[in-house]
């Protein structure tokens, strides 16, 4: 039963990562792949804040929350604001060239090693005992209850809210949304701000959950194969592929080999390009521009 | 009689080079339907992308000539700014979002100045216009028939109240019940409204039905221009947009062969 608790919580980590992949491709058709560094740095700017403004752990969240909107928004308005209406894949070298910039700031200003950011904040992760044989951490639980509100929440934006069909409809033909007088800057700023938001999440409560240092931003790599297994663009897709990775993952590292827990995401990648290169749930039309 | 749109000399290019529009002149007369008849290439979506906004895709500029909208110069106005002028278009392709449903793809539009409570009532309206359509209320718009898309896509423009509308080929690969139904409904429109159109056809035909004043396009140039009586009644329309004379067709078909492999020479 404790392997079905373990499931669930890296289900909820790979989804709510993968959320931010969706959620920038879907509206503007971009990779992003710094999405795992950005990740890492909601984590960082988490230290920061409660090294040098507050110790009290809520409001040093809150503010990471802001802090981790401003940053969304600036990667969009200072750097990929330049590559609309560019080719797509000078935008996404862009974003790797992004990620790279990132590591070696994150490096430079916290270090190499690795911080212990629960008990910077005082935040003790202990374990909850939900039955007697079921365990998790304080941190994991937070993970999954943030998962499905941040899910809950942006199934409800993009689907009941103006703006949230907007970013549906620029998504699916940027042109005809201008033609409209639709604010495509608007909409794409509003994808980052949402990605980067929902990842730096996904960086707090991992951190929280065991240590920092830059190179856990491979946790966005791994959760990469999820979004790409749901299709990319959609956003139960991306549920359901982290769900298949993680039953894949928590398996073979409890049956097999935990050395495996590294390439399962990509075996399982390689297999579902082969068998439906659209992903599960992708439009199957994504196939030309993946 | 006032004219909304006045365009002279206009001319446009693609890539830098390849010259699309070389000096077109036309009018939409203030409260008008105006068409605009071309065959293949000779330029008519380059005229209505150039009033509308080019987008930074086509990499294209306009190199002389300009283009006044009720008497203010908005030559190489950009997007969105024409459609805050009330300049609004109806593309050739692609003109509804397939992903959204009929009733979102009336909501999703940006006009500043009427949010909430009132875009039920503009919604109603474009479902009075568009009777069809309130029955699809909730399905995807990527189901629709082309005719059933033809009219989500006008009734998407109408949701933005323009001044003028741009409509790209109305009638082009549709079965001419479903034409004759849109020409009706757009009637309707302007009977209500006195909405200023500028309506791009191949079909004269079509055309004629609609609009009080033509141009016709070759080669992006305005090689005629009339009122619709004078034009049905003249033999070089005739021939070429009617496919009545036969040897015009044929001259016709030479041309386009002709322009087709100086092209591909470039
Ligand atoms: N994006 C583009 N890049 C380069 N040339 C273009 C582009 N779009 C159009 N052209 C050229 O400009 C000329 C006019 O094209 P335009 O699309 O305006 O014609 P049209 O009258 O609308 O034709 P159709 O009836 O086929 O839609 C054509 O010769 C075409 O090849
Ligand atoms: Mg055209």
């Amino acid at each position: 039963m404790q392997i079905v608790a373990n499931i669930i919580v890296l289900t909820s980590l790979y989804a709510l990562v993968a959320s931010g992949y969706v959620l920038v491709y879907k509206v503007s058709r971009v990779l992003n792949l710094a999405h795992g560094e950005l990740m890492i740095l909601g984590a960082y700017l988490l230290v920061a804040t409660s090294a040098g403004i507050t110790s009290d752990p809520l409001i040093a969240i809150a503010l990471t929350a802001v802090f981790s909107i401003i940053v969304g928004l600036s990667v969009y308005l200072l750097l990929m604001r330049e590559m609309t209406g560019q080719p797509v894949l000078a935008a996404v070298l862009t974003t790797v060239a992004l990620g790279i910039l990132l590591r070696g700031a994150m490096v430079l200003i916290w270090g190499p090693q690795q911080l212990n950011v629960a008990s910077m904040l005082s935040f003790e992760n202990a374990s909850v005992v939900l039955t007697d044989s079921i365990r998790v951490s304080t941190a994991s639980l937070w993970l999954v209850i943030c998962t499905v509100v941040v899910y809950l929440g942006l199934l409800a934006f993009l689907h009941m809210s103006r703006w949230g069909m907007r970013m549906r409809a620029s998504g699916q033909n940027p042109l005809l949304a201008a033609q409209r007088g639709i604010n495509l800057h608007t909409v794409y700023a509003l994808a980052w701000t949402l990605s980067t938001f929902s990842g730096s999440i996904a960086g707090v409560l991992v951190a929280l959950d065991s240590r920092l240092d830059v190179n856990m931003a491979v946790i966005g790599l791994k959760a990469f194969p999820a979004a790409l297994v749901g299709g990319l663009d959609s956003l139960h897709g991306a549920l359901i592929g982290a769900g298949v990775i993680a039953v894949l993952e928590v398996l073979l590292i409890h049956y097999v080999n935990p050395l495996l827990s590294d390439v399962v995401p990509f075996l399982v990648l390689i297999a579902i390009l082969i068998v439906r290169p659209w992903g599960l749930f992708g439009t199957k039309e994504e196939l030309n521009r993946v | 009689m006032t004219d909304i749109l006045e365009i002279t000399d206009l001319e446009v290019t693609y890539q830098r080079s390849i010259l699309a529009l070389h000096g077109v002149n036309l009018r939409v007369a203030k409260g008008q339907i105006t068409s605009l008849l071309g065959a293949n290439g000779a330029g008519k979506s380059t005229t209505l992308r150039a009033i509308s906004g080019f987008i930074g895709l086509d990499n294209a500029r306009v190199n002389a000539g300009r283009v006044r909208f009720l008497g203010e110069d908005i030559t190489g106005l950009q997007l969105p700014r024409t459609i805050h002028k009330g300049i609004v278009l109806v593309p050739e392709r692609d003109k509804v979002f397939t992903n959204l449903t009929v009733a979102e793809n009336l909501e999703v539009v940006a006009t500043s100045r009427e949010e909430g409570s009132k875009w039920q009532q503009i919604e109603e309206e474009i479902f009075v216009y568009f009777p069809r359509l309130a029955k699809l209320r909730n399905k995807p718009a990527g189901l629709l028939s082309g005719g059933e898309r033809q009219m989500l896509a006008i009734g998407g423009a109408l949701v933005c109240r323009p001044q003028l509308l741009l409509i790209d080929e109305l009638s082009l690969g549709l079965a001419p019940v479903i034409v004759d139904e849109i020409i009706e409904r757009l009637r309707e429109v302007h009977a209500k409204t006195e909405l200023s159109m500028l309506l791009v056809e191949q079909s004269a035909a079509v055309a004629f039905a609609l609009a009080s004043y033509g141009f016709v396009l070759e080669n992006g140039k305005v090689e005629l221009e009339g009122a619709t009586e004078d034009l049905r009644s003249n033999q070089k329309v005739l021939d070429l947009y009617l496919g009545t004379g036969s040897t015009g067709r044929a001259d016709y078909l030479a041309n386009a062969r002709r322009r087709f492999e100086e092209r591909a020479n470039v």
